[in-house]
């Protein structure tokens, strides 16, 4: 189905990029992802890779900012991984096992899908491109450089600083080339999956179904 | 053509999930997660919007309640029939004391995720 529910749109930009960063991450270094800098400036590149073929796939927002290309909802949604267990950050980003699982899946269940190879063949070039470069410093040059910003991010031009907080790349205006899709079943259970209390919820269930501890209608 | 029978599947609900009603707090809430358990004693493969998930969570089933909150079960036919048993095993999938007309209710879930919960609730289920 087409991401038309913000909510909808968060999930799917979990998974995606999840499968992003475990797909770029830099060689032989598995389970590390990163660091933050390294993992916002990958979304800002595929995101902006999307852009310039008009695909309609990640519902982000990346603004100019004084370290280079910027989202909020990236903060959000490494919270929302964490909680989920599928990362731990300790000054770096790692995979969890339940991470690696999860990212596996949405990449052979959700961006392999037929209607959304557009999606995935921006996704593969920019894992492939960015998974051997170890350096944060290389991908944050090539985003300040998209981004109009100095390869370090400071803005010494006089006159740059008021170009701050202003959109790099936004969603797709106009008729996209390709709408990126998520079926429902998949959108329930990443939903559920980033949610602790109901992962605990149904394990406690399921052992009072073990235990015969249940109420007939 | 008859009628489908209105208790065609035996209904279950864990303890946990009869607890966590008693905390919603709202008998209207209260009132839509029971309407959807009836439902889906009738047909918990289409009630309700049913869908099966997927991945790690494979061999359970969500139905909406509303536009946030789901009604998480499992259904012993299609438990024995996918092979979901292996992976989630519940008393009953071995016991054979109960029939595959059998739904375990399990919980109730938010579907919005936490720090977004201004987006209030709102009925827009329509029966199937």
């Amino acid at each position: 189905m087409p991401l038309d529910d913000p909510v909808d749109q968060l999930y799917s930009d979990a998974g995606t990029l999840l499968t992003l960063w475990a797909r770029a991450a830099p060689d032989g270094k598995a389970p590390l992802l990163g660091d933050r800098l390294r993992l916002m400036k990958l979304a800002f590149l595929f995101d902006h890779a999307l852009a310039a073929k008009q695909i309609d796939a990640l519902g982000l927002t990346f603004t100019r900012w004084k370290l280079g290309p910027v989202c909020n909802a990236v903060f959000d949604l490494w919270e929302m991984l964490q909680r989920g267990g599928m990362v731990i950050e300790e000054e770096a980003f790692f995979l969890t096992p339940d991470g690696r699982d999860l990212a596996a899946s949405w990449y052979d269940e959700v961006l392999s899908l037929e209607e959304n190879a557009p999606t995935r063949r921006v996704f593969d070039d920019t894992a492939a491109r960015w998974r051997n470069e170890p350096s944060t410093r290389a991908i944050v040059v090539a985003a300040n450089e998209i981004a109009g910003l100095p390869a370090n991010g400071q803005p010494s031009i006089p006159g740059l600083e008021s170009g701050l907080g202003e959109a790099v790349v936004g969603p797709v205006l106009g008729r996209p080339t390709s709408r990126f899709r998520v079926g429902a079943a998949w959108l329930e259970t990443i939903a559920i999956m980033l949610n602790p209390a109901a992962m605990a919820g149904i394990r406690a269930a399921e052992d009072d179904f073990r235990a015969g501890r249940y109420v007939e209608a | 053509m008859s009628k489908p029978d209105d208790s065609a599947f035996r209904v279950r609900w864990a303890l946990q999930l009869s607890a966590q009603l008693q905390e919603l707090h709202s008998a209207q809430l209260i009132a839509r997660v029971r309407r959807v358990a009836e439902m889906l004693g009738v047909d918990p493969y289409r009630a309700a919007r049913a869908e099966r998930l997927t991945a790690d969570l494979g061999g359970l089933r969500s139905a909406r309640i509303d536009r946030r909150l789901r009604l998480l079960y499992r259904i012993c036919g299609e438990c024995r029939t996918m092979g979901d048993q292996e992976r989630r095993a519940l008393q009953c999938c071995s016991s054979g004391r109960t029939t595959d007309a059998t739904v375990n209710l399990l919980y109730v879930v938010d579907y919005h995720p936490k720090g977004l919960s201004d987006v209030p609730l709102e009925f827009d289920f329509e029966d199937d």
